[in-house]
């Protein structure tokens, strides 16, 4: 599971560049993301952008992504693509992030992500 | 054994049966009861469903609902073991598409699919649930969902997408079956 990290003052991009994050990653997935979230700022966006399949063991490694991040870090999500988006929807998981629609405009001088 | 299943669905319950008697699946895989055996089983699903030109929305909700049955099947009904076989039939896309997985596991626990109760949300984050949603994007996205226990074999059909033509063989889902 490869993630790439940018940091922009306050806030570090991580891009997930698999397409699938499901059953046969979710472990791995959520181990690289608490590699990511362990140091550095402390708002983290997890770009989500590539993935066009994520079930529900990708889901619960997104959540848990987020709790083991907490509380130094903050975990936002950008960039759900129209199926990973539906499976955050109809979870209600929705409510639990906060979900900017892309990481446009961070690194622009912008504090604000989406 | 269908006696979860709320008597108002009996009519997408016929319309699996009516598909798999007037159609030839489109698509049949065997595989073995591993994570990227079943990704390589969605991904063929996908493909022949694109190539036969079904709606986009329900082939996205054939890879969730797939995705997490076959999950199921690994995790539960092989309790991980890479030694089981899955079967999958695929039918339709027209006029709704069927699945028909079966799988000599351990069979379905209480006989029955499971409730499918979305896991509560907590204000605190620690009690955030990492899991439990499978069943309930399953029931959400099909229209129906049968299971049978036969031939020491696990048998599950489901419907995604009926259109009312799909109707009219009035048969139960299963032979045998007592509603």
């Amino acid at each position: 599971m490869k993630l790439e990290t940018r940091d922009f003052g306050e806030i570090r991009v991580v891009s997930v560049g698999d397409s699938r994050i499901d059953a046969a990653v979710a472990v791995e997935f959520r181990d690289a993301m608490r590699e990511v979230t362990s140091d550095g700022p402390p708002t983290v966006v997890l770009d989500l952008s590539n993935v066009v399949f994520l079930d529900s063991s990708g889901l619960g490694a997104v959540v848990a992504a987020m709790k083991q991040a907490a509380p130094e870090r903050r975990l936002e999500l950008a960039g759900l693509q129209p199926m990973v988006e539906k499976v955050f929807r109809l979870t209600r998981m929705d409510s639990v992030f906060r979900i900017h629609q892309n990481t446009e405009g961070v690194g622009q001088g912008s504090a604000h992500v989406g | 054994m269908w006696g979860d299943i709320p008597s108002d669905s009996d009519h997408c319950i016929q319309s699996i049966r009516a598909l798999k008697e007037r159609q030839a699946p489109v698509l049949e895989l065997e595989f073995a009861s591993t994570n990227l055996a079943v990704r390589d089983a969605l991904q063929r699903v996908h493909d022949r469903l694109l190539a036969l030109g079904a709606d986009a929305h329900l082939s996205d909700h054939v890879q969730i609902v797939l995705g997490e049955l076959l999950n199921n099947v690994v995790e539960h009904a092989f309790a991980e073991s890479s030694s089981g076989r899955i079967e999958l039939e695929l039918f339709g896309p027209k006029p709704a598409i069927a699945l028909c997985v079966r799988d000599n596991g351990a069979p379905m626990p209480g006989g029955k699919i499971p409730d499918g109760k979305l896991p509560e949300i907590p204000d605190d984050m620690k009690g955030l649930p990492e899991g439990g949603f499978g069943w309930n994007l399953i029931r959400t996205l099909c229209d129906c969902v049968c299971y049978r226990r036969t031939g020491g074999l696990n048998e599950i059909s489901l419907l995604v997408g009926n259109e009312e033509e799909a109707a009219g063989v009035p048969s139960p889902c299963n032979e045998g079956a007592s509603p």
